[in-house]
């Protein structure tokens, strides 16, 4: 289903829970009584078409954005990367590192030996996905939001300095998520066909649960990297180089 | 290793691509790009979404630039859906050919089909899922954190055949990293916890 600006901001919620944890990156609260999409945008002072492309991007796997998410500045596009990241390391994993935990504590004999390979297997993906979201936020950002200003600034002797003091590019940056999504598709698996915890079922129902989402948050959020921020920030690369 | 088909679709009709897209997505291998709108630059579209397999209808068929892209793009395969009975030109060749009005039954069956021919590696039944002796001993190596090259020094084969036997292997399983397989090997007792703590 489409969300438009006209839709009640509660209806949006009621239709895909999930998308909480999307508006919550926008700094939007809960308890928006009847008001339409568009006045808590305004509310909270987000450009209501960017919020709809999130969001409906999110909503939809097979959306693709009308008015191009790649007219937005980028600073906005970052930004919300960086709630997300914060998401997944202040939210997400700790959550299921302790129903992980649960489990392993209340398990005995060859499900607690399992438990016990899974939890440490996961906590190798946190670290990596930790270390993942450090580069990102410390080299990738921070260069693309200097490239938008300096893009903007039609300022040829800061493009001119920015060019000779800059060693990063875009292309370097594989936006190579594969292996951090194949390692949470192989937890859940190992899960579903290894684990069978008679007297947690619900717990371990919990913990898939809560992987799923975040795998397909993580899918989300790289796609937002490859398809907006790549292709945005090669053009602007390309653009720059040619009129230097 | 996990199939890499994406297929596009490209047709007047969204609800014929929204259909579409919903029987192809049934199966988790193959993953659905929408192609945006026939004017587009559809040529820059399908390289930078890596399509692979694109699904159009016979009315877009009739399109100049879809038979110049047919024949420029190598690399492309060609799916159709017939939702006018219009003539086809026969220098077209179809991977997949759906006519519009076609039951439930004959559209999953053509899915399936074309699932076979994108991706025979992953034609693994039931019955055929247990690891071979071989495999059980290359996914020991792997556990054990052996690098390809190793392997294939070990046991006197090709590093080409010991990636063959490791698609085999995550083919059966399910599993594609290392730690993954890592975790399988200790749970099934093909290997021991002792020998990990050797490693480390």
């Amino acid at each position: 289903m489409l969300i438009t600006s006209t839709m009640k901001m509660a209806e949006v919620i009621i239709q895909n829970h999930h998308l909480l944890s999307v508006i919550n990156r926008f700094g939007i609260q809960l308890g928006f009584g009847e008001k339409s999409v568009d006045s808590v945008c305004q509310q909270y002072d987000i450009p209501t078409d960017f919020f709809l492309e999130i969001v409906n991007s999110f909503n939809d796997p097979t959306f693709y954005p009308k008015h191009n998410l790649q007219l937005y500045p980028l600073d906005l596009i970052v930004e919300y990367l960086i709630k997300t990241h914060q998401f997944y390391t202040n939210n997400k994993v700790p959550e299921i590192n302790r129903l992980i935990e649960q489990l392993q504590n209340s398990s005995t004999g060859e499900t607690a030996k399992a438990v016990k390979l899974i939890h440490k297997f996961f906590n190798e993906y946190a670290t990596q996905l930790v270390s993942h979201i450090e580069f990102e936020e410390e080299n990738v950002y921070p260069y693309i939001l200097k490239l938008e200003e300096v893009y903007n600034s039609n300022d040829a002797k800061m493009v001119t300095e920015f060019i000779k003091n800059n060693d990063f590019n875009i292309e370097d940056y594989a936006t190579n998520h594969e292996d951090i999504e194949e390692k949470l598709y192989d937890i859940k698996n190992l899960i579903i066909k290894y684990i069978s915890p008679k007297e947690n079922f619900s717990l371990c129902f919990k913990i898939l649960g809560q992987l799923a989402h975040l795998e397909d948050d993580i899918r989300d959020h790289s796609e937002m990297e490859n398809k907006i921020i790549v292709p945005k920030v090669q053009l602007m690369e390309s653009n720059i180089l040619n009129n230097k | 290793m996990e199939n890499n088909t994406t297929i596009g679709i490209l047709t007047e009709s969204h609800l014929i691509s929204k259909g579409l897209q919903y029987v192809l997505s049934k199966s988790r291998k193959l993953s659905v790009a929408n192609v945006a709108e026939l004017n587009s630059d559809i040529e820059e579209y399908i390289s930078f979404n890596h399509i692979n397999l694109l699904i159009v209808s016979d009315s877009v068929l009739q399109n100049k630039d879809i038979l110049k892209l047919y024949k420029t793009s190598k690399d492309l395969q060609f799916g159709i859906i017939r939702t006018q009975n219009l003539p086809t030109n026969p220098m077209f060749e179809f991977i997949i050919d759906f006519g519009i009005n076609e039951t439930e039954e004959i559209v999953n069956t053509k899915v399936n089909e074309l699932i076979t021919k994108l991706c025979p590696q992953d034609q693994v039944t039931v019955e055929n899922s247990e690891l071979s002796k071989r495999e059980v001993e290359i996914l020991r190596m792997v556990a054990l954190g052996h690098t390809n090259q190793v392997i294939a020094e070990l046991l006197f084969i090709s590093i080409h055949t010991v990636v063959t036997h490791r698609k085999k292997i995550t083919a059966k399983l399910g599993i594609k990293t290392i730690s993954g397989l890592t975790v399988y090997a200790l749970l099934n007792n093909i290997i021991e916890s002792s020998e990990m703590e050797e490693l480390n």
